[in-house]
């Protein structure tokens, strides 16, 4: 193998998963994912299936604050309250090979944990299920 | 990459001799004669949208390392025919991957994209490749504003750009115009997402 292309890990296929019920007209709905601690989470791929695509949502790292979503003051006409993104212009489907592509992977350290608001503007509670596709890492014992 | 000393002049020999040096060769060296389609480089076999990154390779030259994904959102509620103006400002070394958008009324709406403080030269002789003087700050980046359904994809069928467009000036920012052109009366929701990537705030720490 070559060293300059090996990384030493591991990769297995993994997805994590966030399934739930928004209530109708929710705002901010505040949900964890903890990264296992087994192993860290390389983050390639972006699904979710809604009821209703009248749904919103933000993305926070905990151990950082990063928001993964943001806007500006200036990008928020009539200065609403910004709930975040249209659940369809972030996450894909995974039938027809239409998942959102990160492009470049992010690494999710283990036992971190991410929250995600959901703001749902349909008036009914909105089944939610959202998936981290990507890879666990390993590590593979050094060869002598 | 080879230099060709007389690549200048737009005759057809110099031509190839600038592509020749600029960009990848099509084909493996070991296979010279064998011929492709001129537009084979542009998308991968499969000619998936998402694939125009090289999924294979794990972190494309100049994003090795402290990146991380960002959705930057522009939004707006606008009665028919109305347009107005948002601007996104940057975190750092924001490059722009893909963008995407919806309008929750079927006549949907136009976008005009600004960079608002990018800066190139222009020439002072393009024939013979004289660089003159800086332009003024802010480029468009289309001709004029858009249909949305042809410039914006969706999170299922996002719009890569074939390469990055970056937004590294100091204080860098995106104006986003906006024209709802649905006439029904009722206001548009309209939302604009700039997805990229961003160096961390506390790279390389």
């Amino acid at each position: 193998m070559n060293s300059m292309l090996d990384d030493q890990f591991e990769r297995q296929f993994f997805s994590y998963v966030i399934d739930r019920t928004v209530p109708a007209n929710a705002v901010q709905d505040p949900n964890a994912l903890q990264i296992l601690s087994d192993a860290d989470f390389e983050w390639w791929w972006l699904l979710c299936s809604r009821t209703s695509n009248l749904l919103k949502v933000l993305l926070k790292e905990q151990a950082t604050g990063r928001d993964f979503i943001g806007t500006s003051p200036q990008a928020q006409a009539g200065g609403a309250v910004f709930n975040g993104i249209n659940i369809d212009n972030w996450a894909g489907t995974a039938q027809g090979n239409a998942s959102f592509p990160l492009a470049v992977p992010y690494v999710m350290p283990a036992t971190r944990v991410y929250s995600l608001f959901f703001t749902d503007t349909s008036g009914a509670p909105n089944v939610t299920e959202v998936v981290f596709s990507g890879f666990k890492l390993w590590p593979r014992p050094s060869q002598a | 990459m080879t230099h060709n000393p007389h690549a200048a002049g737009n005759t057809p020999g110099s031509a190839a001799a600038r592509s020749a040096s600029f960009h990848q060769p099509m084909n493996p060296r070991r296979d010279p004669s064998v011929l492709t389609h001129t537009l084979a480089r542009m998308l991968p076999l499969h000619s998936y949208q998402s694939q125009v990154y090289r999924l294979g390779e794990k972190y494309p030259p100049g994003f090795e390392d402290g990146f991380t994904p960002i959705w930057e959102v522009a939004t707006a509620l606008l009665p028919a025919r109305q347009t107005t103006q948002l601007r996104i400002n940057f975190q750092n070394q924001f490059h722009l991957l893909a963008i995407m958008g919806s309008s929750s009324l079927a006549g949907g709406f136009r976008v005009q994209l600004y960079d608002m403080k990018k800066q190139y030269c222009s020439w002072a002789d393009a024939a013979r490749r004289i660089v003159g003087a800086p332009q003024k700050p802010g480029v468009r980046l289309a001709g004029r504003g858009v249909n949305f359904a042809t410039f914006l994809g969706t999170g299922s069928d996002p719009f890569f750009l074939r390469e990055p467009h970056p937004f590294t000036e100091p204080n860098a920012q995106a104006l986003v115009i906006v024209q709802n052109q649905d006439t029904s009366g009722a206001s548009n929701q309209i939302q604009v997402a700039l997805y990229g990537l961003a160096r961390r705030f506390n790279w390389p720490d």
